[in-house]
Parts: C-alpha cells; sequence; structure tokens
C-alpha cells in the first residue's frame, strides 16, 4: 500500500513515501549466483 | 551485472581428472578432438572484442592449488578481483597456475597476504573445501564449464551473451517473487 509520511520524528523534519522505497530497493534486485569452473 | 545486486560466488570444478604437477602439452590433451572449422579463430575474436588478449597455452595444467587459492581468497574478501586475475594470467599471459610462486603473486597483485597464502597452499589447508565442491558438482550433474547457477535454482551453461544473463536473472527473480506471494497468500 503507497502512503506518505510528513511531519517531525524529534530529530528533524520528515517525508517518506513507502510506495518510493519499495520501488528503489527494486531498482537493484537481489541475486546470488555461483559459478562453477575451472581455469584451463 | 549492474542492475542486480549480486552475491557472487565460485566454486571449483575439476574438467581434466589426473593432469600431472607440471601439465600435458595441450595437443596431448586435445588428441583424438577436433573444433569445427574457425571454432577457435571465433573464440579468440570474441574474447578481443570483451578486451581480453586471450592466447592459447602450449600447457594444459593442473589446477588444483589453483582452486584452493581461491578459497584463501574467499575469505580474504577477494573473491573477484583473484578469480578474474587467475584467468588473465593462465589465458593471457600463459604463466603456469598450477604453480605456488605465480599463485602466490598473483594473489599479492589483487592485495591478498602472499606469506598466509603459501601457507595455505602447502598445508592444503583448504584442499577438503574444494574436494567437496568438485563432489558437488559430480552429483549434480554438471558436464560443462562454466556452469552459472542462478539462486539455486537454475542453470545457464557455457559462456552467454550479456542478455541472455539479464533474462535468466529476470525470470529467476519474479519466479522468487511468485513463490514467495503465494507462501504469503
Amino acid at each position: 500500500m503507497e502512503s506518505w509520511v510528513v511531519g517531525y520524528d524529534g530529530d528533524g523534519d520528515v517525508e517518506r513515501h513507502s510506495g518510493a522505497v519499495e520501488e528503489a530497493s527494486r531498482d537493484k534486485r537481489q541475486l546470488r549466483i555461483r559459478e562453477v569452473s575451472d581455469y584451463i | 551485472m549492474e542492475e542486480f545486486e549480486v552475491e557472487f560466488d565460485a566454486w571449483a570444478y575439476d574438467l581434466r581428472p589426473g593432469i600431472p604437477p607440471e601439465g600435458i602439452p595441450r595437443e596431448q590433451a586435445s588428441a583424438g578432438r577436433s573444433y569445427p572449422p574457425g571454432y577457435v579463430d571465433n573464440l579468440l575474436q570474441t574474447a578481443r572484442d570483451s578486451g581480453i588478449d586471450m592466447k592459447r597455452p602450449a600447457l594444459i595444467l593442473n589446477t588444483r592449488k589453483a582452486h584452493e587459492a581461491t578459497e584463501f581468497a574467499k575469505d580474504c574478501g577477494e573473491l573477484l578481483p583473484f578469480h578474474r586475475a587467475v584467468f588473465s594470467a593462465y589465458w593471457e599471459r600463459e604463466e603456469n597456475i598450477g604453480d605456488i610462486d605465480i599463485l602466490c603473486r598473483v594473489g599479492e597483485e589483487c592485495g591478498i597476504d602472499a606469506g598466509g597464502l603459501r601457507e595455505a597452499l602447502v598445508d592444503g589447508r583448504y584442499a577438503s573445501r574444494v574436494d567437496e565442491q568438485i563432489a558437488w558438482a559430480r552429483a549434480a550433474g554438471i558436464t560443462g564449464v562454466p556452469t552459472f547457477i542462478f539462486d539455486e535454482r537454475f542453470a545457464l551453461v557455457g559462456a552467454q551473451e550479456y542478455e541472455v544473463f539479464r533474462d535468466v536473472a529476470t525470470r529467476v527473480i519474479r519466479s522468487g517473487e511468485q513463490e514467495a506471494s503465494r507462501q504469503e497468500g
């Protein structure tokens, strides 16, 4: 669910957009790759 | 693969079991085998196009110590540079990567403690780990290298175009996400 948080968290002004955070993490998708190889 | 956050690992494979420490001439190793016309020239040209000055080293070497050194490099956090440097030492400079002195020099060039590496190789500290990797590959039915295992779920065999890697990576990630959402639902 997309949401905006705008306010003050005790340390300073905050503005968060949860949808934007999700998109940002999706930009770099995690993957494990194992290469099985020999050098010759 | 800059568009993906890849956790990379490299495991050993024994492509030519039984090679003596001094290696064997390529002609001897290739006896009875032949490539299609133009195959080797095409391979070398493809490497050149990628900025790799690939040769055909005269000797086929025993890579056992190179694999053990790779495990040491992994523990030092220098897997990728060392892995690349060993390939380069053999295929571009035709160096004997079965030789501990050569491996220590290559390691040092990658920022690895050469003394520590030498000790590990002489002691055979990583021998069992390499044995386990080779046994795993055999049990998994891997017969060609390089083989790339994506998220323990998909194997891609051979040197492929980047687009192929991207396509497989995208599919594997998507199928993982679908599986996760099924489990959640």
